[in-house]
């Protein structure tokens, strides 16, 4: 009995490892050394398997699934630290924005970095995100260094049901509510775009995350959607990893490059940044307000959009 | 192909194609209300507890009816209420979810509540067709456990088959609404079907299909 318990014991520790070999695989960075990641809370809530990870340089790793990617990375106690590369092209948005956000949304907290960054540059903001899950506010809280103030709010609600009950307006609103594996339709569709854009004050702008590590039947739906919706839109690809951040301003006219970047020059005076800003939008600007692509726009009555993310894409034609 | 046959034949298809809809009404639901409650496991929880519940009053409703006596025009009938409230989907579903929706009734009562509005009704009628069927087509008692098992598994296969096809494939081809109207208009089709056979029954005696 002993000895079949102690071999059970191996057997599951053997395969711990071979689990964690196979994480290692994922998060290891493209020409980097294999990371050392320790489990540091593993539990299964409403709507995923949220697990919290460490790595030798305390770099903490939250994971709502064994075989996906991380939904975010953070330093905690250090909110400068952006690791993932779509998090910085978001704050582009604040180079789009004519004026300091007084009021910012983030539909999905994941793991608080993008919002504990805007409480450090913009510490004037008043910021409310919405999380569904409340089990990832939690682990947020208690392992990802996600601090909430008077001014930083969550509400534990679906992002759509959330901007349906409020009329409050924002400067400047957030969406990254997808992750890898499945998209809620509802959270893609013209009607969706409709009501964020009702809840824009005038000259507000979306930065939406929008993931797509090829070119596929979705992505350019999203993009043919967000056209129908918003008279302009920029898409920043992110640092090439497969993220996009596509930014969307309810009213007709264009933010020029060298504008956007003249306005994160006076960001980054105006405060300490952890990276440049304004190299990062010379970088990635590029309009797409007027980009011709072929592909239905997404309504309540049609988005099959985890469908349309295994219909492959021809690149466009140069 | 005797007319026996052919009658029995059209009653597994209308187990079959019934058992596809059903489902694919529970597929095509959770997009009906996912923007006015999103589809979280409450909505799924919701939407599929009404739909065994309906299921369940059906059972029991269509066994009352059946011992009374079931006919190829009674089945017709019994198909025409799913048909019409079915179709109606597409004009009045979303109009319903938004008032629902103005009532913040919470984030379990609010899916719940829709779907017991939305889905209860058509989905009694539908289940009340299995055991209705059961004794349409089983006069001899000696087999009835046989014929029952033979039309809830092709009854089951269809739903399979409902949930497969609205899932993988309506959902990308014709949209919610669409689906939706297609749905009601293959129950539609059964009640003409099931009129046919009553027309073919007309000429026969009451003798069991299955002892051709």
């Amino acid at each position: 009995m002993r000895s079949s318990w102690a071999r059970a014991r191996l057997l599951a520790g053997g395969l711990l490892v071979l689990g964690l070999g196979f994480l290692l695989d994922l998060i290891t960075p493209s020409g980097g050394g294999a990371v050392q990641l320790r489990l540091l809370h593993q539990t299964d809530s409403l709507y995923h398997h949220v697990m919290v990870m460490e790595d030798a340089q305390g770099l903490r790793y939250l994971s709502f699934n064994r075989t996906m990617g991380h939904q975010s990375v953070v330093k905690p106690g250090h909110p400068e630290h952006l690791t993932f590369a779509y998090t910085k092209s978001g704050f582009a948005a604040l180079a789009f924005l004519d004026r300091p956000p007084a009021k910012a949304l983030f539909v999905g907290l994941g793991g608080g970095s993008m919002p504990m960054y805007l409480r450090l540059v913009e510490p004037q903001s008043a910021i409310d995100i919405v999380e569904i899950d409340p089990e990832v506010t939690r682990v947020a809280e208690k392992y990802l260094g996600f601090r909430p103030d008077p001014a930083m709010k969550v509400f534990t609600q679906d992002g759509r049901i959330f901007l349906k009950r409020n009329p409050q307006r924002y400067d400047l609103i957030f969406l990254d509510a997808y992750n890898d594996q499945a998209v809620p339709f509802h959270l893609t569709t013209r009607e969706f775009l409709e009501l964020v854009k009702s809840r824009l004050n005038p000259g507000g702008v979306v930065a939406s995350n929008i993931w797509s590590a090829d070119l596929n039947r979705f992505f350019t739906a999203q993009i043919k959607t967000y056209q129908a919706v918003f008279p302009q839109l920029y898409l920043l690809r992110a640092g090439g990893g497969g993220n996009y951040i596509f930014l969307a301003l309810a009213e007709p006219g264009k933010v020029e490059a060298g504008a956007a970047a003249a306005r994160a020059r006076a960001l980054a005076r105006e405060r300490p940044w952890s990276f440049d800003l304004a190299e990062l939008v010379e970088a990635e600007y590029d309009d797409y307000s007027q980009q011709q692509v072929e592909a239905p726009v997404l309504s309540d009555d049609y988005a099959p959009v985890n469908l349309m993310r295994h219909q492959k894409e021809k690149p466009p034609q140069p | 192909m005797n007319r026996r046959k052919l009658l029995g034949l059209a009653v597994y298809l209308i187990a079959f194609a019934s058992g596809a809809v059903v489902m694919a009404v529970e597929i095509l639901g959770s997009r009906v209300l996912a923007p006015f409650f999103g589809n979280s496991i409450f909505v799924w929880g919701s939407l599929i507890s009404v739909f065994m519940l309906g299921l369940a009053a059906g059972y029991y409703l269509g066994g009352v009816l059946a011992e009374r006596g079931a006919s190829f025009a009674g089945l017709a009938l019994l198909l025409l209420a799913p048909a019409l409230l079915v179709s109606l989907y597409p004009f009045v579903a979303w109009p319903l979810c938004d008032w629902l929706f103005e009532l913040d009734l919470g984030e379990r009562l609010g899916p719940l509540t829709a779907s017991l509005v939305l889905f209860t009704l058509p989905t009694i009628f539908q289940g009340a067709i299995s055991p209705y069927l059961v004794q349409l087509m089983v006069k001899d008692l000696g087999r009835v456990g046989r014929g029952a098992g033979n039309l809830y598994a092709v009854s089951t296969l269809g739903s399979i088959f409902g949930t497969l096809g609205a899932s993988f494939f309506l959902i990308l081809w014709l949209g919610t609404k669409a689906s939706l109207l297609l749905m009601g208009l293959i129950l539609g089709l059964l009640v003409i079907l099931a009129g046919l056979c009553h027309r073919l029954e007309a000429g026969l005696g009451p003798e069991d299909p299955l002892k051709t």
